[in-house]
Parts: structure tokens; sequence; C-alpha cells
């Protein structure tokens, strides 16, 4: 066997006068997340952190092409790709699917941090198995109705999506090269929100969401219970063979009234009829939200610069960062966000924006990934995207144009990317 | 002024169409042998006795919760039961079918309280929810002093009670259909609570459920704006207020109080004990969870400032009232216990005795039906929209004191206590002494009702308390009469306005409709004089709500006689901020039998003229209720995945679903 081979590092060359820069690459990924960090290193190769590689609609690239990118701009000179971490902020298909790709059994990862709730430990469990048995429900539902239904609530199909990220799921969990050191986030025994990474031991990373809090929990459970699950099964069934009912006969035939004296009006019947017509939409989004709940909500601290990475979180967790004073100074002096969910409005607090964002900084960054999409008018919201513009400096959307801001540069189509000073 | 005297020239008693009835005893021409006849023989039944369970079903086996009920002889009531003010229909949505309705007058169900318990004959559970329903309306008709009506239009004339309405672990009040929707479900097999697993349960076979959905029924009479979320309290106000009336009305039964007495081995002092019982509440309904996880626990005045679901933040309010409740309980029982104990306060091992259990329950019991009147009674002082539970407190404790100014059982100083350590304030409100909870009096005679009104509402006073006349509804059945159901529903005939309308039956009577309208009329023109002074926007409608007489008899027999007025202004231009609900200003206006304006509990809403006192309140109304909206949003995930032109109309949605899918989202 040949010895292994090593290109010597260069020397490291310190950059002139402008103090080093972070770069923040953000691909198009369609509507989908995938962000790459690139430290430059006190020496050596650059430290590249990957939060995300997922989407659930394509925009300009297919997510094979994105995958491609990202690995190549990932692998040092050696020909080796690497990632000092890997973070999937929660099991969304439009933040892991790219991870089924095979090619990333190819690329060597340090370690791989999921929220706790995707560990072993009982409450985790107890999440995960609320969340999938009502996956499943959802899954049959779909199934049922039929694949128009389903077009025309994608939240279905994006929550459905989350009992078949298997491959990806396996690859988080299992896969990679180097084997990666997998962390559940934040531990029960952390008495305190930094985790140290081995491989960047010069930033700070504070953990602020998912939270152990019991109230916070409670928003990432789902609806549970086999009640919903039952109403779910028979709307189905009534999809499949209209006007026949699936529920047992609460009283034996001979108390049928076959000719009442005094009927119910057309207009009650017809209520009762569309009872649960809704049904399937609330429940996929109220799952929807739960996963949201689980993302793993990172700040990343270099030198004076700090970075926001939400993930998808939803009020649960923004409430519990909230409502800490020395987070929220923290917040204000973060020099980037990365917008939660799209833009939509349920993961970006109002008081965030209107009180906290760029209260302490000259020059903020704002990326949101996302790509319009007919069926989901409010993605992202119009009002929250004009407040965001008025209190950042540079603000881009992934789908964007590449003129807009020339606080960024963008490559292609492929991805855009910031560079924010650290020094 | 009495009713006959009408200074019309029409004869006092008109001439009825159909056979001829003996006149009245009190006429003097009259023939001595009616006049005379014990009316004793010939009357029929005053009260039905009826069957039912009084928890839910699968406690039920137990025969013990099992009782009888009685409640109003309905004359005229049809099967299904169909009365006067409800209406039962035994439709099946989930099977398109019906089922078959009980006929009560049965000579075989007249002799044994109805149908006996059983959950296999859904004429039982048509008996029991409508047994249930009119005991509740009977509650808060007395402490209303007034009469329930559930008329809502041509088309839903009485309230309906669809027992079987949908397969679904649910019941709900649907105020657009005028009916309460009772489900039936088959028990968890994995969690099945009580219930045997796979089981079907019947909500509409807990007393409390139907109770509860009662109540928001006549909740929704009384206040049609308390359905609008306007801040955090008001849907939370709506099922706490439910289930307060379901739970005193279940101990107001003796015989299930004088069980857990006896089964409490000595605890009676205990406030385990009555937690206890009220735990039993509701036990398959989302909101029951909620109320038994705050009943009985160490109260958290921090609590109300992070409990915004509706039914969890209702339950903090009921706890409140409960622990009042408990606190004057225990101050009634201590002399009984140092009888029964020879001062030492140790009751011996073993079963009490049952003259000492029979008292403690009757005390109990007794207080639990001043505690609903208390709570109902507080009604009339409540804002017609937007309210807060401190808009309660104060109601609560306005009208109690009116009537009850001794507080002899201390029961309002408990409640007070009871809000207190819950952190339960009312705006505006910096002690929470007795005198500062108190409305604040009025005091502007320019504000009086014209003399004119005042004669046509004194005309209204009599009739209301007619309606409410005993005597009169006694003889009133001892005559013939060709449809029962009609004259039940009033008693004046007399008094007409308009003979032509004299044939119409069903919903309200014809003179009264004619004098209702007449002071409408008079209240939409003082009301619009007085707009600025009222804290309206003046050349804007302003719509007469609803008016009323009220009478009640305190403790101590002291009888207040009030006339209640509510004025609502709406502003729908501003519903798209609110997501879908419209600002509206609302007025409460108490008003003495002689027309003298007592006091107003007003919410204001912001308008280019408004002066202060209204103009702060208005701005501040407005700010609470954007933030309202601004903090539900942020909890909400279906404005990011919800259909097109959710976002216009989100409060209304989010309303009807948690009234359907509570807990979902």
């Amino acid at each position: 066997m040949p010895p292994r081979m090593r290109r010597p590092r260069p020397a490291a060359v310190p950059p002139p006068a402008p103090r080093s820069r972070l770069r923040v690459r953000m691909y198009d990924v369609g509507f989908g997340d995938c962000f790459l960090l690139l430290l430059p290193a006190p020496e050596g190769r650059d430290r590249k952190v990957l939060i995300d590689c997922g989407s659930f609609k394509a925009g300009r690239n297919v997510l094979a092409d994105v995958v491609g990118q990202v690995i190549s701009d990932v692998t040092d000179d050696d020909g080796v790709a690497r990632i000092d971490l890997l973070v999937a902020t929660h099991r969304h298909k439009d933040h892991i699917s790219g991870f089924a790709d095979p090619r990333w059994d190819k690329v060597e990862v340090g370690e791989v941090w999921m929220p706790w709730t995707e560990s072993d430990e009982p409450e985790a469990r107890e999440i995960a198995r609320a969340q999938s048995a009502l996956a499943l429900a959802l899954h049959s539902y779909a199934q049922a109705a039929g694949a128009a239904a389903v077009a025309d609530a994608p939240v279905l199909d994006l929550n459905v999506g989350t009992s078949v990220n298997g491959a990806a799921m396996e690859r988080l969990r299992q896969g990679f090269r180097g084997r990666p050191r997998r962390r559940y986030l934040p531990t029960r025994e952390a008495s305190t929100r930094y985790v140290e990474c081995a491989a960047l031991s010069d930033i700070r990373i504070q953990v602020l969401g998912p939270s152990r809090d019991r109230e916070t929990i409670f928003d990432m459970n789902p609806p549970s219970g086999e009640g919903y699950l039952a109403l779910l099964g028979m709307r189905a069934a009534s999809l499949a063979k209209p006007g026949a009912s699936t529920a047992p006969e609460p009283f034996g035939r001979q108390w049928i009234d076959p000719t009442p004296s005094r009927p119910l009006d057309a207009a009650a019947r017809s209520k009762l009829r569309d009872l649960n017509r809704d049904l399937p939409l609330e429940l996929a989004t109220a799952l929807d939200k739960a996963i949201n709940n689980t993302s793993l909500m990172l700040l990343f601290s270099i030198g004076e610069a700090h970075l926001l990475f939400p993930g998808d979180a939803q009020w649960g967790t923004w409430r519990e960062v909230l409502k800490d004073p020395e987070l929220c100074r923290l917040l204000e002096q973060c020099c980037f966000y990365k917008v939660g969910h799209h833009g939509s409005h349920n993961a970006t607090p109002i008081s965030f924006v209107s009180r906290h964002l760029g209260k302490q900084r000259q020059e903020v960054w704002a990326m949101v990934p996302v790509t319009s999409y007919s069926k989901w008018p409010d993605i992202p919201r119009a009002p929250l995207i004009d407040a965001l513009k008025g209190k950042v400096t540079h603000f881009v959307r992934s789908d964007g144009d590449r003129q807009a801001d020339a606080g960024f540069r963008w490559e292609g189509d492929l991805y855009v990317e910031a560079a924010i000073p650290i020094g | 002024m009495t009713v006959t005297g009408r200074p019309k020239g029409k004869g006092a008693g008109r001439t009825p169409k159909r056979s001829a009835p003996p006149p009245p005893p009190d006429d003097p021409a009259g023939k001595p042998g009616p006049r005379f006849a014990s009316i004793s023989a010939s009357r029929p039944a005053d009260r039905r006795k009826l069957n039912i369970f009084v928890s839910d079903p699968m406690a039920g086996r137990r025969a013990r919760y099992r009782t009888s009920i009685d409640v109003n002889n309905e004359p005229g009531l049809l099967p299904g039961p169909v009365g006067a003010l409800v209406e039962v229909i035994d439709y099946d949505g989930e099977h398109d079918q019906y089922y078959t309705p009980v006929d009560l007058n049965e000579p075989v169900h007249l002799m044994q309280g109805g149908l006996l318990p059983n959950e296999s004959d859904p004429r039982f559970h048509q008996q029991m929810v409508y047994a249930v329903t009119m005991k509740v309306v009977e509650s808060a008709r007395r402490a209303l002093g007034r009469p329930i009506k559930f008329y809502r239009s041509e088309r839903t004339p009485r309230l309906r009670l669809i027992p079987h309405a949908f397969y679904g672990a649910n019941a709900f009040f649907d105020p657009k259909s005028n009916a309460i929707f009772f489900g039936y479900f088959k028990a968890d097999s994995d969690d099945p609570g009580p219930n045997l697993p796979g089981q079907l349960v019947f909500t509409c076979l807990s007393h409390d459920i139907i109770a509860h959905e009662v109540t928001h029924a006549i909740v929704h009479g009384l206040r049609r704006y308390f359905l609008e979320p306007t801040n955090h309290d008001v849907l939370a106000f709506h099922e706490a207020f439910a289930d307060i009336v379901a739970l005193f009305q279940r101990f107001s039964y003796a015989p299930i109080l004088r069980e857990q007495i006896q089964a409490s081995k000595g605890r009676i002092q205990d406030q385990a004990m009555l937690v206890e019982l009220a735990r039993q509440f509701g036990y398959a309904s989302g909101s029951g969870q909620a109320l038994r996880s705050a009943l009985g626990v160490k109260p958290d005045p921090t609590l109300l400032g992070r409990t915004f679901e509706c039914h969890d933040r209702g339950a903090i309010l009921v706890s409140a009232v409960f622990d009042g409740f408990y606190r004057t309980y225990e101050g009634r029982i201590a002399d009984l216990l140092r009888i029964a104990t020879n001062g030492s306060g140790e009751l011996p091992a073993g079963h009490l005795h049952p003259d000492l259990v029979e008292r403690v329950a009757n005390e109990a019991s007794v207080l639990a039906d001043h505690v609903l009147r208390m709570c109902l009674r507080a009604f009339d002082y409540l804002p017609p929209v937007d309210v807060t539970f401190g808009d309660f407190l104060r109601a609560l404790v306005t009208a109690d004191l009116d009537v009850n100014p001794e507080d002899r059982f201390e029961l309002r100083f408990n409640m007070i206590e009871g809000f207190r350590i819950r952190g339960i304030f009312p705006d505006g409100v910096f002690s929470l002494a007795e005198e500062s909870l108190t409305l604040p009096t009025c005091d502007d005679p320019g504000l009086d009702l014209d003399p004119h009104l005042v004669e046509l509402v004194q005309l209204l006073f009599a009739i209301n308390a007619r309606a409410l006349d005993w005597a009169g509804r006694v003889v009133q059945r001892t005559r013939p009469s060709s449809d029962g159901l009609a004259a039940f529903q009033s008693v004046v005939r007399e008094s007409d306005e308009d003979p032509d309308d004299a044939d119409e039956e069903g919903s309200l009577l014809p003179s009264e409709r004619g004098l209702k309208r007449k002071i409408g009329q008079g209240l939409g023109h003082y009301v619009s004089q007085r707009a600025v002074a009222l804290g309206f926007e003046p050349d804007k409608p302003i719509a007469v709500v609803s008016f009323h007489p009220v009478h009640r008899i305190g403790l101590d027999q002291r009888v207040l006689v009030e006339f209640v007025v509510q004025f609502v202004q709406t502003d729908e231009t501003r519903s798209a901020e609110f997501g879908g609900i419209p600002m509206r200003a609302g007025l409460t206006a108490i008003f003495s039998a002689d027309g003298r304006l007592r006091t107003v509990v007003s919410r204001p809403m912001p308008h280019p003229g408004v002066t202060e006192p209204f103009a702060a309140a208005a701005g501040a109304r407005a700010d609470r209720q954007r933030a309202f909206v601004e903090a539900i949003d942020l909890g909400d995930p279906r404005l990011a995945w919800g259909p097109d032109g959710y976002e216009a109309v989100r409060m209304k949605l989010r309303k009807s679903l948690a009234s359907l899918h509570a807990g979902i989202l």
C-alpha cells in the first residue's frame, strides 16, 4: 500500500491591511436552505461549516448540481472534500434532502450536529414518535386524496416527506468519511450554551435552540392521540368512497327513523358535512410547526462578528431566546442574520426585527434562501422583507438579482456570497 | 302604572279568539265558581322528573352517579323533545340518518322520570340533553331575573340540540346554526382515559359537556360579540364561564355531594375533597383537562401573563372562582365541625354521621347555587365588547354589592381574594378593595332617560314582572289552551299594542313586540343625542344591541330593579387590520327604575372627535387589540401555509378552529 501522500500545506500568508473576512455562501437550491461558511484559518486551509443542504422545489438549479458544487467548493488542494462542521438544523426535506446524494460518502466530515430531538433520549423518541405517527397518517391521507389534493396543499407534501427522508437521515446519522463525531444539541447536561468544536477552537458557538424547556417541548409535539389520526383516516376513506362512513354505528338499526317529522335544515347538515374538510391541512401545518421548532438555532461569534443561523425556528424557540436579556444584547450585535423559514412571517418575530436587529451594528447582512412559489404567496412575506431591508445594510434573496447589492458576490446563478469582516 | 290600565282606550282584557276561558280570578265581576275552585286538583304538574347521568357515562356505571333532576313541566312538549326554548333533533351527520325521538309524555316515561339511564337507547340521550339543558337555562333565568331566549330568526326560533351530530371527540355551539352539535367517538385504544379502550363515547351523555355548551349558547345570547377575539381574555372568558356554570351546576346536586362527603371519610374540610369532585368534571373533553390541572394547585400570579390558549387561560379564571367558593365553604362549615367534634375539630375515624353529611352537603350545595347566581348576575355589568377577566371581577363585585351589601357569607371577599392571588386585576384599578372595584356611579342628569321613555320602560318592567310571576303561570295553566307552547312562553296578552299582530305565535308576543320596538327607537334617539358624552363617534350609527329590565332579590330579600342597555358602534373599515374582526365601541348602561343613569361600562374606540375621558382608553384599546393580533400571528403557522385570503380573515378562522379542533395549532 502506497504511503498516504499529503501535500504540505502552503505557508500561511497573512492577509494584508484589511483584516480577514469570513465568507458566507448561500446556494440557490430553490425552496430550501444550503449555506457554507468559509473561515480563514490562522494558518493553512480555510475551515468549512456547512449548514443544511436540501430543497423542496427546484429554482434556477437542480439540487444535484448544487450538491456537486458544494462538494467541489469544500475540496481542498489535496483533492479531498472536507467539512469541519456539518449542521442539519432539522429534518425537513428543504433542509436535508441533498444529503441523500451518494457523493457525500466521499466527503470527510469532522462533526455532525443535529438537534437533540434526533437523539436516542426517551423525550426525543417520544417527540419523534408523535411526529412520525402524524406524518404517516398524513401520508396515507395524501395517497387516498391523490396527487391533485396534495398539489393544492404542498405543506402536506413537505411534511409527508419527513417520513421518507430516510436516506438523508441515515447518512446524517451514520454516513460520511472520517468517522465524524455526532452531537445532538443542546445536551441534557449542558450547563452553558457554548459548544466547543475541535476544528473551530477560535470560534464561539452558542446553541440557542431547540430548548429543553417543557413549554417549548410542547411546541415540538404535534397533536397526538388517535382521535385526530382516526379522523384523518376516515377523511381519507370518505374520499375514496364518498357517502360511506367508516365510523361505527352508534345504535342498533331499529332506532333509525326513516321519516323524521322535524328534519334538520340543509345549512346545518352541510355544516356537519364540511366539519373536517380542513383537518388534513391543519394537521399538516401543525406538524410543520412542530418540526420547525426542533430547529437547531446557532449563534457563531468570531472576534467581534456574531452570526445568527436560526434554522426554521418558530415562535416557541424564539420566545425562549427573546426572554433572555443577555441573548437579546447579543442579537443586537449580530452582523449576519439567516432569515428563518424562507422569509415567512412565523420564523422571524416582529420584535426581533424592530427592537434588536442591527441595533448595535454599522453593517449588517441578511440572507433569505427562497424562491417564489404561487401556492404560498406569503412566502417570503412582503412586509417582513421590507422591514428587514430597513434594518440591515445588505439584503439578498437566493433567487435574487445579481446586480441588486454590491455587498455580495454572485457566482453565476449558483450562489451568492457575503464577506464579513471578523477582525 | 299597570299593564291593564293603558291610556289607549282599548279593552283591557282582549277577547280571546278561542273557547272563552273563565274570567281571571281577580276580576270582581267573575262568577264565584271558578274563582274559588281549588286549582291544586286540576292543575298539571309544575315539574317533570327526568333521569340523567351526573358525570360521564363510564362513571355512570356506578349507580350513584345517576340521578333524577326536575325541570319545568312544559305543557305541550312534543316528541324530540321539542319545547318552547329548545328542540332536540337527533340527526347523525356521519351516517346521514335520524334516530327515533323520545316522547316524554308517554305514560311509561311519566311514571318513572323518563327513560332509565341507558347508553344504547338514543331516546335516553335525547332526554338527558334536554333535561340538563333546561336545568341550566332555569338556573340562568333565576339568576338573571329574566327569561332566557334562544330565538334567533324565524328559521331557528329555538336552540337546536343535536346529540349525535358528528363523529369526533368534541361538542360545540355554532351560533350561525343556533345549534349545539355533540360528537361521539371511539375511545383511544392507547389512552382511553377512564373509558374502556375502543368503546363508543357520547359527549351528549356528559352532564358537564352539555352544561358547558348550553352556557356558551346562553352567553352568546347575552353578549353576541364575546365570540370575537379582540384580546387574550375574550374567548377564554367564554370557555371559563361555560365551565363555571357547568361546575357549579353539578355542585348544586346535593345527592352527589353527600356521596362525596361521606367517601371523604372526615376530610370534609380538605380542599382535595371538593377538588376531587371538580376533577371528575368533563372527563373526555379538552377543557376538562385544563381545568383539572388548574384546580387545587398553588396559585401562581405569573401564570396569567404566559398562558394564552383559551382553555388554559380560562381555567385560571375558573380556579379563581372555585377558590372563592372553597374558602367560603370552609368558613360556612366551621361551626358544624365544632358541633360535631365537641370543639376538638378532630372528626372520628370511620363513617360520618349522616346528619352531619346532610348538613355539610346542604351548605356546599346552597353555596354553589349562590356562586352560580353571583356569576350570572355579573353579566349585566359587563361591557358589550372586548371583555377582560378584570371586567368580570368588577362586574361580580358591583352586582353583588347592590343586592348583598353585608356579604354575610364573605363570598364576595373570598372571590376577590381568589382573583387577587392569581394576578387578575381590572385595568386602571390599583386597589382590590371593594370600593375601588365597584363601577363608578354616574351623576349627570343630562344622561338620564327622557320621561316618555321612562314610561315605556316601566311598562316593560310590568310585563317582565308578570312573565316571572309564578302564580300567574299557575292560573294560566289551569285554563284550556289549544297551544300550550305559546301560552308558556309568556303570559302577557292583555296589553295588546297592535291587534294585527295578535295571531302571531311562537316568538315575542305582539304587545311586547310593539312596546319593545318603541323603546328601541327611543333608546336609539337617546344615544345619538348624547353620542359624544357617551364616548361614541357622532354621525355614525350606534346600534341598540339589547335592553332588558332586571329584577333581583338579594340574600336579605332586598329587591333591585334596573334597566340595562347595550349600545355598540362598529367600524368595519379597520377589520383587515385586526384579521377580519371589526373594531367596535361598546357601552353598557345601567339605569335605575326611574330612568336615572346609575353607571356605565364603556369600551370606546378611537375616532377623530374622541374626547377625554374616552380618548386615552380608546387609544390603549386599539393598541392592545393590535398587539393581541400580532401575538397570535407569531404562533400561527397557517399564516405562512394558509389558503388564499387567510390573512384578511385569520382571527375569524382561528376562532372557529378553536371551537372545533382545539389544540391542533
